[in-house]
């Protein structure tokens, strides 16, 4: 007792922000032609550029825009699930500040819950739910608002990462794993749905199987998501490495995994960054191993 | 010549002494021992999160002499193959609940007896007067410990409502492996214990295999339970802790400065998880009332009914060995003393 406190440390931040941006792309055509292009343009340009860091210094400032657009469109689910994503990956991936990093993601998860509760008027109560009658939920909601389902969903997972202390944000963790399953089987063939696959197998193991992870079930969804990208999706490797090989000390699997994304040119369409992070993380994976194992 | 040879003789000696005695000094001072320790939390947990600084600390403090090294999530097999491990020096160290103890030290589990305490505040007042009996008796065992973390009470989680002993009779309820204490409380009060491993508890439930497990609101969140249960019954079945214990043959290899090193970190850390526990544990609790689980509380007095017939099955179950009557009386005139008297916290 007492030795399984919290979970945390368990989103796969970079898979995060390519399905985010991607969203962003696809939904801006209900916004002005203006903030349409703009938004394709720059989500082209932040998940095909190499240098992490010029997205990082480069991002507040949309943060900031689609702010002014959210209060301009207060009921536009489109701008909020815009805004959402945008939060939701800036904080995951570039932000180690605890408090900064709580901050950004409420902000998130608010934009999101109220996309959705817009769009799906029994969503506005999900919060207090049982787990029963929030899949019953689940089965009534219409697909037509998957996005924002994923989005939900994504931006609750930095939520509850950014709030790993708080009990209540820990609850959640199987409703929105239930949502991304619910997402992934009505929704096999979409696009970036690698990253999905990637999310769930890191919720499938995050309790060890001494205390009931699925570790099985993780694998199926680690290799989803590398099949499912092609071979292009480095951050799937990193992260079945690290939430599948290293819990199970299997030294082999890991070295594997993290040799292919050493291997690997981070350069494919809308993977570039997330590829250049992958294979950051990989290093020192790499590097810190022999202490691991 | 031949005093040549005599002396060089003597100063081959020396060198040899000296360089024995310098290897030796060497593996007690310089050498870096290396504590692995098995335990069943995940990397990811904050619980592990204060370990991996804390043994960062250590290495530092003790500059690089010592260092602890972790095998998470289970990786190193259940309590029993890890005290395996232990004894021939594959392990130096895990972390336990009382129940693994059970035969080797069966005290440890008297906070567990069923019913024994009401609240935080009795289990404060006994803590405070036992805690050190009970980690010396590990000494004695051949462990080093660093004070107990508390993890709060179980409360009965069920899918129908419990407000009564007869409402526990014919329902399957959960018992982690292991625990005989709680095996013989039940049967003695005609319940039905279904032991199971922890792994087998979600599928139990969904399946009806179980009906009710009895568990600190922390573990059913952590462990994701709260998904297969209706009710919470607002009743402190039984006090749940853990503790880390180190084989002391490792220990006395370590210098006395890194002793006191190791012993300032590892006892910071539990106690400051001890500390945290009352409030976490009710933290969670609202938690689990905030997404619909239903709060059931006992009618009148099925709390007492409930300890008083169990009071002749617990001092049966010390004569026959499961503790010792002489510290089960002593824990008991604390309480007492307590319930007499709360303002003497």
């Amino acid at each position: 007792m007492g030795m399984i406190k919290k979970t945390n440390k368990f989103i796969a931040k970079s898979a995060l922000l390519i399905v985010n941006l991607n969203f962003i792309i696809s939904c801006t055509p209900i916004v002005s032609n203006i903030t349409d292009n703009l938004a394709r343009n720059l989500s082209d340009a932040v998940l095909n550029q190499e240098d992490p860091k010029i997205v990082r210094d480069g991002a507040p400032a949309y943060l900031l825009l689609l702010d002014s657009l959210v209060a301009g469109n207060p009921e536009n689910p489109v701008i909020l699930s815009s805004a959402s994503d945008l939060y939701a990956s800036y904080s995951a991936i570039f932000v180690n500040d605890a408090n900064r990093s709580k901050i950004l993601s409420e902000r998130a998860l608010k934009y999101s819950k109220k996309a959705l509760c817009i769009s799906y008027e029994d969503s506005c109560n999900w919060d207090d739910y049982s787990f029963d009658d929030f899949n019953l939920s689940l089965d009534d909601f219409n697909m037509k608002y998957s996005d924002l389902l994923l989005t939900y969903s994504t931006s609750y997972l930095v939520y509850i990462r950014s709030h790993s202390n708080d009990w209540n944000a820990i609850a959640r963790l199987p409703y929105i794993e239930s949502a991304l399953e619910y997402y992934v089987e009505k929704n096999p063939e979409t696009e970036n749905i690698d990253s999905v696959y990637t999310y769930l197998g890191i919720l499938s193991t995050l309790l060890p199987p001494a205390l009931g992870g699925d570790y099985e079930k993780g694998k199926r969804y680690f290799e989803n998501a590398i099949e499912f990208s092609g071979d292009q999706n480095l951050n799937a490797k990193v992260e079945y490495a690290l939430s599948y090989a290293r819990p199970l000390y299997d030294r082999e699997l890991h070295d594997k995994l993290l040799q292919e994304v050493i291997s690997s040119n981070p350069v494919k369409k809308n993977y570039t960054l997330l590829n250049v992070i992958a294979k950051e993380q990989a290093s020192s994976m790499l590097e810190d191993a022999d202490e691991y194992f | 010549m031949n005093i040549f040879k005599h002396i060089h003789k003597k100063k081959i000696h020396l060198i040899m002494t000296t360089t024995i005695l310098f290897l030796i000094s060497s593996e007690y001072t310089f050498a870096q021992i290396q504590i692995k320790i098995a335990t069943l939390a995940p990397q990811n947990s904050e619980w592990a999160e204060k370990f991996q600084k804390g043994s960062i600390e250590i290495q530092e403090r003790t500059e690089n002499r010592v260092k602890l090294k972790f095998y998470w999530g289970g990786a190193q097999g259940n309590a029993k193959k890890i005290l395996q491990k232990i004894k021939i020096r594959q392990l130096h160290g895990g972390t336990f609940s009382p129940t693994d103890f059970q035969e080797v030290y069966p005290d440890l589990n008297i906070y567990g007896l069923p019913f024994l305490f009401k609240d935080f505040d009795e289990v404060d007042y006994v803590r405070d007067r036992v805690d050190d009996q009970l980690e010396q008796g590990f000494k004695n065992l051949g462990f080093n410990t660093y004070g107990f973390a508390g993890g709060g009470f179980a409360y009965i989680l069920s899918n129908e409502p419990i407000r009564e002993y007869e409402d526990l009779k014919n329902k399957k309820i959960w018992l982690p492996q292991g625990d005989l204490i709680s095996y013989e409380a039940m049967r003695s009060l005609n319940l039905l214990p279904v032991p199971l491993p922890m792994t087998d508890v979600l599928t139990g439930l969904q399946t009806g295999l179980i009906d009710i497990v009895a568990i600190p609101p922390v573990v059913a969140l952590a462990l994701q339970w709260h998904t297969k249960i209706s009710y919470i019954t607002r009743v402190p079945v039984l006090y749940a802790m853990g503790f880390l214990a180190i084989d002391s043959k490792i220990i006395n290899r370590i210098n006395t400065h890194d002793q006191k090193v190791l012993n300032e970190v590892i006892n910071r850390i539990y106690s400051e998880v001890d500390s945290d526990s009352q409030q976490d544990s009710e933290n969670a609790y609202e938690a689990l009332s905030k997404i619909g689980i239903q709060e059931i509380h006992f009618d009148g007095d099925e709390y007492q009914k409930l300890t008083d017939l169990l009071e002749e099955p617990t001092k049966k179950m010390a004569n026959d060995g499961f503790y010792s009557l002489e510290l089960f009386n002593e824990i008991k005139m604390y309480i007492d003393d307590f319930r007499k008297s709360p303002e003497i916290l």
